[in-house]
């Protein structure tokens, strides 16, 4: 497996981040000294009220933004902007409108150098494993919500050579029945290709069901609050006294921490 | 199924409510394309009441108060249009024929147009998503833009001369604007986690330019090509009327010294027909291939 030659040595290390931004009547500080690393192919997710940081820490990871203070390595090497080695999906799906889906999927590849039929396979597979393979010469606005997700996650999948995902709250805007298949796609495709993820949530039952491990932040300013294993097998079921003993236990750890697990919800 | 609720609400082209069964309603395809004929039909209906309404006041002014001369009856610019078309045009005063003047109009028409295409587009989207850009030509757009394409010509002649060139740079320089802004504000506009999308998936500079940047922005371009092709169309005949000696705003200019008030309305008719299938054949077509393509579902 390809995390295997750096097993111990982190993926992400997280050294004193530290990030303030303008509001709109003061700085913000979105994060305060966090230091966190995450292991090849652990699903990790991060989960937090809003204003916990989550997002902005996800951001810095994937290049977008420059932390105020510390630095955030990527095996090893300090992050200097956004890069095909890192996969990434967007709270909304911000596909390429003027592009076909197998388009927007191979879009990345291309970037990459890939040659295009090698490009094309790869996307097709992909569109196969979240069941669009039918849907891959529709335009973005033909397809539903749920869809349009579904063709990000493959957008971001479709890197192979990317070793780390980011996913920012990809599901929260899809109502919960397609958001509990859109997870299922989700963890069904993580164990067919084992890699990094870091999934940021505000949702506990999906921290429990998605994660190997979940790491929780609390806000103003963002600051680490927890990090629990997760020791539940897979495939997971959402309605096993195990699963619902750990929700359980997220939800106490968030109380003890001052948070509100209902808010978070 | 029974009881089908009419599927676009609130429209009058929407499946009949009550009766609407898929026993009642058919094939979906015979459906679909009874509509749309229906449609089409519909509008060419209304579309014609317009302009016959117009046509009976005209004919009702022309006769009422007496004024031939000056506003003569709709039948009978109609019939010099078709003389003029068909080089029958007995009293033809203005040199060669009609089709060397709208050819020679269409193609200063065209130069000016696509050279500001040429500069107007990548200029509106620098404008849009370079702040330095935007800081340090921005007040120089805005001062220029409300100088009016009239005020250009003397200038141009002075400039050019009278001929060609000097009409091609005034319809360049006013169907720059319409580009310039529409761009820059489409520019502007573009969802940044599209952006953001472009440049985690390895786009950048030029690429990211041509391949996100440029695309995201080609609805707000097409509304500006419609425009500034409608504001060439405009100045291509004041700038005519006033530095050439052929041309469809020549033409007009003539007619009124010659007072001839039915070549006049002609020239006009003409200038309307030419600039509606320029529109028709470039924007619309830019138009079918690209945004109704993406995201608008047609009809």
């Amino acid at each position: 497996m390809r995390g295997d030659a750096l097993l111990g040595t982190p993926v992400v290390q997280a050294v004193g981040v530290d990030h303030l931004y303008e509001g709109p009547t003061g700085w913000i500080h979105a994060l305060e000294k966090l230091d966190l690393a995450i292991s090849p192919n652990e699903f990790v997710c991060i989960l937090g009220p809003s204003g916990c940081g989550k997002s902005t820490f996800l951001k810095i990871v994937a290049g977008l933004m420059h932390p105020s203070g510390g630095k955030v390595l990527l095996n090893g090497k300090p992050v200097e902007g956004p890069g095909l080695d890192r996969g990434i999906v967007f709270q909304e799906p911000a596909l390429f409108a003027w592009l076909t889906v197998i388009k927007n999927v191979e879009f990345g590849l291309e970037m990459g150098g890939w040659k295009k039929a090698a490009a094309r396979e790869r996307a097709m597979h992909v569109l196969d494993i979240v069941g669009l393979a039918q849907y891959a010469n529709l335009y973005p606005y033909q397809l539903s919500g749920g869809m349009k997700h579904r063709v990000a996650v493959a957008r971001a999948w479709a890197l192979q050579d990317a070793a780390l995902l980011l996913m920012d709250e990809p599901f929260s805007a899809i109502d919960a029945i397609n958001r509990m298949t859109l997870q299922d796609y989700l963890v069904q495709t993580w164990l067919e290709e084992q890699r990094t993820v870091i999934y940021v949530t505000h949702d506990i039952e999906e921290a429990a069901y998605l994660a190997d491990r979940v790491v929780i932040l609390k806000p103003s300013p963002g600051r680490l609050a927890a990090d629990l294993k997760v020791d539940l097998p897979r495939p997971r079921d959402r309605n096993s006294p195990e699963f619902a003993a750990f929700k359980m236990r997220i939800t106490e750890e968030m109380r003890s921490h001052g948070l509100d697990p209902e808010e978070a919800h | 199924m029974s009881n089908i609720t009419a599927p676009t609400s609130a429209s009058q082209d929407a499946i009949p409510r009550g009766l609407a069964t898929s026993a009642v309603l058919g094939d979906y395809d015979a459906y679909m394309k009874a509509k749309r004929r229906r449609i089409l039909l519909r509008r060419a209906f209304r579309g014609t009441i317009g302009v016959l309404a117009v046509l009976l006041i005209w004919e009702a002014m022309s006769r009422y108060f007496g004024i031939q001369l000056i506003l003569p009856r709709p039948l009978v610019v109609i019939e010099n249009t078709v003389r003029t078309l068909l080089l029958a045009n007995n009293r033809w005063l203005y040199g060669p024929n009609i089709y060397v003047h709208l050819e020679h109009s269409f193609l200063r028409c065209m130069t000016g147009f696509l050279s500001a295409a040429v500069i107007g587009i990548p200029l509106g989207l620098l404008l849009g998503r370079s702040t330095a850009v935007r800081e340090f030509v921005m007040p120089l757009v805005k001062a220029v833009y409300p100088v009016p394409g009239i005020a250009w010509i003397p200038l141009s002649i002075l400039w050019f001369g009278l001929g060609d060139t000097a009409v091609v740079f005034v319809v360049f320089t006013t169907s720059l604007f319409p580009l310039i802004f529409t761009t820059e504000a489409g520019a502007r506009a573009i969802n940044p986690t599209v952006l953001n999308a472009g440049r985690c998936f390895g786009a950048r500079g030029l690429v990211m330019f041509f391949r996100v940047i440029f695309p995201a922005t080609v609805p707000h371009i097409v509304t500006g090509l419609r425009i500034s092709l409608g504001t060439a169309w405009r100045m291509i005949v004041a700038g005519e009327l006033l530095a050439s000696q052929d041309g469809i705003g020549y033409m007009l200019m003539e007619a009124r010294f010659q007072f001839r008030a039915a070549d006049l309305m002609t020239a006009m008719i003409l200038v309307s027909i030419v600039g509606y299938l320029t529109e028709k054949l470039i924007v619309d077509t830019i138009e079918k291939r690209t945004v109704e393509k993406w995201e608008v579902q047609a009809t």
